[in-house]
């Protein structure tokens, strides 16, 4: 079994109205396993709207945390062997890094203030994990039903949420694990309002079934659909829903190879 | 209540006082800011401050509808004291707001209509998270030209303690001959309250509905910066 997968950004228009770059960003990567296995990684980061260097706090998230994922996999792809504590010291991990790169700039780590969401899917195993807002939503059996695997994490209100960068990281970390999945989608808060229900807390079915069914069917190569679902993001239709930053990584596994 | 939009006559779900309130969240999921604007419409208001005040309300309006997202996020409300707290105009996006024509008459019962605005703001937040609306910090925005003629102590105690806690932003403002010593009593510490320039009702609307397309456009982690407002008086 193999995966295919496309991954995309698209500033917001708050941002174009504010000169402020998109700060959003977001990986997809198949791991090799020794052991034979592919495994699907994702990342997706949303650097915070008041910090000097977001965008670099949220490419190097993008950067890194797949290789810390591709190191803990390195002799053996099973996720049960990856214990919750794992996870956390990933993320604490991170935070040194970019406190490390927040000195050699000069700037102070919150500088870097960045949300972080990670899926790793094998055949049979899922492990998802996030710090701050954003959503991951799996979809068990291509066909079956969506299913929100990690909801936006934050306080109260709408413009607050949890930083990797935050004191209280280690705690903020929500972990959850699946059987393995047909699909996988992660996407930063800018895409909330349109593919998640919050009243009866259920993943939008009319937004999640095109992206999946497309990445699955459509006979383009993954930089076409790239270039489209970027162009999606950019959209009016999305634009008129949002005003803020948007990444979306979708990944499905497929039977023939990617 | 948790009424579901797909299913409007689900048993149990129409009762006497309501049953299609919150259609509105399914018409608009968009995160709310509500803003409650407390207004001191008493006897001294009558005339050309009452007057200012309504077209204040009017530009209000006008100014949120000019951005989309604002209009929709927006939640406005408007409580009055004068003879008594009265709700005037209940939640609802700016789009759907229609402000109201106040009279004025009365006296200033400033510290019952705190409690009435406080008690009505913690219902909204439980309305929002029925429905599962996102929602920003409120605001509470108070306008008087006079000195509360009831007890406000302890008003003024929920208001610092909800301030404190983030609960809401509250913001006090006097108008003419307001007593801006008491009124400095009730405001938080941290946001003292400021006297409005004669009537310039329509610049401070201005200003507050561009705060909140301000508030209502923030993301994550953002700093709210808010334009100095240019319609407070020097000698406050």
């Amino acid at each position: 079994m193999s995966w295919r997968f496309v991954s995309a950004i698209a500033v917001g228009t708050s941002h174009v109205r504010s000169d402020t770059p998109c700060q959003d960003r977001c990986a997809g990567s198949v791991l090799a396993c020794p052991d034979g296995a592919q495994v699907f990684v994702c990342v997706v980061s949303d650097g915070a709207g008041s910090a000097a260097f977001a965008e670099r706090g949220a490419t190097l998230v993008c950067d890194r945390l797949p290789v810390l994922v591709g190191d803990a996999l390195a002799a053996s792809s099973d996720l049960d062997a990856v214990s919750d504590d794992d996870v956390r010291t990933w993320f604490l991990r991170l935070r040194d890094e970019l406190r490390a790169h927040a000195g050699d700039s000069d700037a102070d780590l919150r500088d870097f203030s960045a949300t972080a969401l990670l899926a790793i899917a094998s055949d049979h195993q899922t492990l998802c994990a996030s710090v701050g807002d954003g959503a991951v939503v799996v979809r068990e059996a291509a066909g079956g039903p969506f299913e929100v695997a990690l909801w936006p994490e934050g306080g109260e209100y709408a413009n607050q949420t949890y930083f990797l960068t935050d004191d209280t990281v280690a705690e903020r970390v929500a972990i959850r694990r699946f059987d393995g999945v047909a699909d996988v989608i992660a996407f930063s808060d800018g895409l909330q309002q349109l593919a998640l229900e919050r009243s009866s807390r259920t993943a939008f079915e009319p937004f999640f079934g095109p992206l999946v069914r497309t990445v699955r069917e459509s006979p383009a190569s993954p930089d076409e659909l790239a270039r489209s679902l970027a162009a999606y993001l950019d959209s009016e239709a999305v634009n008129r829903r949002t005003d803020d930053d948007k990444a979306l990584v979708v990944g499905c596994r497929t039977a023939a190879a990617a | 209540m948790n009424q579901n939009a797909q299913t409007p006559f689900e048993e149990g779900s129409v009762t006497p006082a309501s049953g299609f309130e919150t259609i509105e969240f399914a018409e608009n999921p968009e995160p709310r800011c509500a803003c409650l604007l407390v207004l001191d419409t008493s006897g001294s208001m009558q005339g050309p401050p009452i007057a200012a005040l309504n077209l204040g309300l009017r530009s209000f309006k006008d100014e949120l509808l000019s951005d989309p997202l604002a209009a929709k996020r927006v939640d406005v409300a408007v409580l009055t004291f004068g003879d008594s707290p009265e709700l005037v105009a209940d939640f609802t996006d700016a789009a759907n707001f229609s402000p109201p024509d106040l009279r004025a008459g009365g006296l200033t019962p400033m510290g019952a209509a705190i409690w009435e605005a406080l008690r009505r703001l913690t219902a909204r937040k439980e309305t929002y998270r029925t429905n599962g609306i996102a929602y920003y910090r409120p605001w509470v925005f108070l306008i008087t030209d006079g000195e509360p003629t009831d007890d406000y102590q302890a008003a003024a105690k929920s208001v610092r303690e909800g301030e404190e806690r983030g609960a809401f932003s509250f913001y006090g403002v006097g108008v003419g001959e307001a007593n801006m010593t008491k009124l400095a009593e009730i405001a938080p510490p941290n946001r003292p309250p400021v006297k409005l320039d004669g009537l310039r009702f329509r610049d401070l609307f201005v200003w507050l509905s561009k705060s909140m397309r301000t508030v209502s456009h923030s993301v994550i982690g953002q700093t709210i910066a808010l334009d100095p407002p240019g319609w407070t008086s020097t000698q406050a």
